[in-house]
């Protein structure tokens, strides 16, 4: 009974998310800029996912799974939240295409030259690998369960494919601004590495979040998840603040990249900045540390969704702030423009939040993710 | 037959009428001529042409459209195809059917040369529709048609005895923004 209720209820939140979607599509409206919210909203969720598998899976590939093989014991879960989170990001950059429907275009006019080109073809392999990997973990598991022993190689393989297609999707999605000559505060590759860092921050919070959720009463696995995400978080946050300081000295030195820059320091984008550095580099690695030293999961959650808070905002900066400023035609003229988040925008962002928290509720109510948990029905449902 | 047609600008003729905004707008737009905020991306009515204005030190003002440059990074980011360039004409162009809307194009012109449409929410950019049809018939685009200055000049670049060609052969003309390889086609006479 209690699980029926538990599956309407995200059935329910799945068609509210959908309907915020639809609705908020019927009311956009063109702004000052092209790349408005939606832009760095699907980034945080592609990140967050790819991320979320990085940090999980990515070490086992050298050997590590935790003393206990803890680790092994969050695969599960980790690779339905990657999934998961990945479909809410298709889910709002769908909606911010004026003609959605057009999208199947760019498979059949693939453009090898355009990284979102590109970029559909990563969302696509990256979502597959995933699911195939998390079958593969559930039908493996269970196979071990009736006694038939399987070789670890299928899921070594199925990793090491997972591994290095996330990290293309992350490497590509930041060149979709990179390769761009307009803004020059985008323009580079230095984007790829702060790309990578603050995924692995997101992919740290995201799990360290649902795992402490969802593991409420296992003592035993929560105190692991408080010290291997607590320790993520602190590394990659670290990691990131050293590559946005490194960020920003180099763009001292390209006068045009430094007005955007600028804006975030001491201009009109200050306060958000600063406001969000202060929360994700210091605050948020201050309480994973706590959590790491008191093995307090309510500090990892703290920490956690500050630095997902703080990913968001970093993301929204760094997208929209270059935009801002445009150098014209004529030498030494610069047009500015603003901008502010729109109700459509919000709508679909909404919908997009509410689709994220009905899928993952969905795949921890049906599939078996937890690792005492089996496939009893349809070989992958609980 | 193959041509490849080109714009010049000349700064130092032109007058500031505007004529070549309204004709563009009425003649390419004219569903949206009764819309009090058209073109919200650039801040001005729906047409082709941008007014680029220095105001500090010596004032200069280009009116700027696509360039179609041969090279164009508008094309390159199209994630469809739909940005294309006609190698019949040397026009840039967009395929409607196969825009999705995505925007890429708005953000990777260095030129600022795109807006979008407010109702269609697709980018638009010269050359328009109802210049194309002119072009077809060999006749001018409009806002050559109608500039009381000849300070546009219309036509193709590969032949030797054509107007916009007599123009690059008879004074100074720049090309915008291109150290960032674009290879326009938008040739600029500095006022």
């Amino acid at each position: 009974m209690k699980r029926i209720f538990a599956v309407t209820l995200s059935l329910i939140a799945l068609i509210v998310g959908l309907v915020l979607g639809i609705v908020g599509f019927g009311r956009k409206e063109v702004g000052e800029i092209a790349w408005g919210f939606l832009v760095p909203g699907y980034m945080f969720f592609a990140m967050t996912a790819a991320g979320a598998a990085l940090v999980t899976l990515a070490p086992s590939l050298f050997g590590y799974e935790g003393r206990d093989g803890e680790l092994r014991s969050l695969r599960k879960l980790a690779l339905w939240f990657a999934a998961g989170t990945l479909i809410p990001s298709w889910f709002l950059i769908l909606l911010d295409l004026s003609n959605p429907g057009g999208f199947i275009y760019i498979f059949s006019g693939f453009n090898p030259d355009s990284r979102i080109a590109w970029m559909a073809a990563l969302y696509l392999t990256t979502f597959v690998v995933l699911i195939a990997e998390l079958i593969y973990a559930i039908v493996k598991e269970s196979k071990e369960a009736e006694g038939v022993p399987k070789k670890a190689m299928g899921a070594i393989i199925l990793t090491m494919i997972g591994t290095v297609v996330e990290l293309m999707l992350v490497s590509n999605l930041s060149q979709v601004f990179g390769v761009i000559q307009t803004f020059p505060a985008w323009h580079g590759s230095y984007m790829v590495a702060i790309f990578i860092s603050t995924s692995l921050v997101l992919g740290a919070a995201g799990m360290g979040l649902f795992g402490s959720l969802v593991m409420k009463g296992r003592e035993k696995e929560r105190r692991f998840i408080t010290s291997y995400y607590g320790k993520m978080l602190i590394a990659a946050s670290l990691a990131l603040a050293f590559l946005l300081f490194w960020a920003f000295l180099s763009a001292y030195f390209d006068p045009m990249a430094w007005i955007s820059f600028k804006k975030m320091l001491d201009g009109s984008y200050s306060i958000a900045f600063w406001s969000a550095a202060f929360i994700g580099l210091v605050i948020s690695p201050i309480l994973a540390g706590i959590a790491l030293s008191r093995k307090s999961a309510a500090s990892l959650m703290a920490s956690s969704a500050l630095s997902l808070i703080f990913g968001l905002t970093l993301l929204y900066l760094l997208i929209i702030v270059p935009q801002t400023t445009f150098f014209e035609v004529i030498p030494g003229v610069v047009r500015e423009s603003t901008y502010a988040i729109g109700t459509a925008e919000i709508l679909i962002a909404l919908g997009g939040a509410f689709i994220w928290g009905a899928l993952i509720a969905l795949g921890f109510i049906l599939l078996p993710l937890l690792p005492e948990e089996r496939a009893r029905k349809l070989f992958i449902f609980k | 037959m193959m041509v490849r047609y080109g714009f010049l600008y000349d700064e130092s003729r032109c007058i500031s009428c505007y004529a070549c905004i309204v004709a563009c707008s009425s003649n390419n737009y004219p569903e949206l001529m009764e819309d009090p905020n058209p073109n919200i991306f650039w801040g001005t009515m729906a047409t082709n042409i941008r007014i680029v204005i220095k105001e500090q030190g010596r004032p200069e003002q280009i009116l700027l459209s696509c360039q179609h440059c041969e090279r164009p990074p508008c094309v390159e980011v199209c994630p469809t195809g739909a940005s294309h360039v006609d190698r019949s004409n040397g026009f840039v162009e967009i395929d409607y059917d196969k825009c999705i809307g995505c925007k890429a194009c708005i953000t990777a012109c260095p030129y600022n040369a795109r807006w979008i449409h407010p109702i269609k929410l697709k980018p638009m950019k010269c050359i328009g529709d109802a210049c194309k049809a002119r072009i077809a018939k060999g006749e001018m685009p409009f806002c050559v048609e109608v500039c009381p200055a000849e300070a546009r000049v219309f036509g193709d670049l590969d032949d030797p005895n054509s107007e916009i060609n007599k123009r690059i052969a008879s004074a100074k003309t720049v090309k915008i923004k291109e150290y960032l390889g674009t290879e326009p086609k938008f040739y600029v006479v500095r006022g």
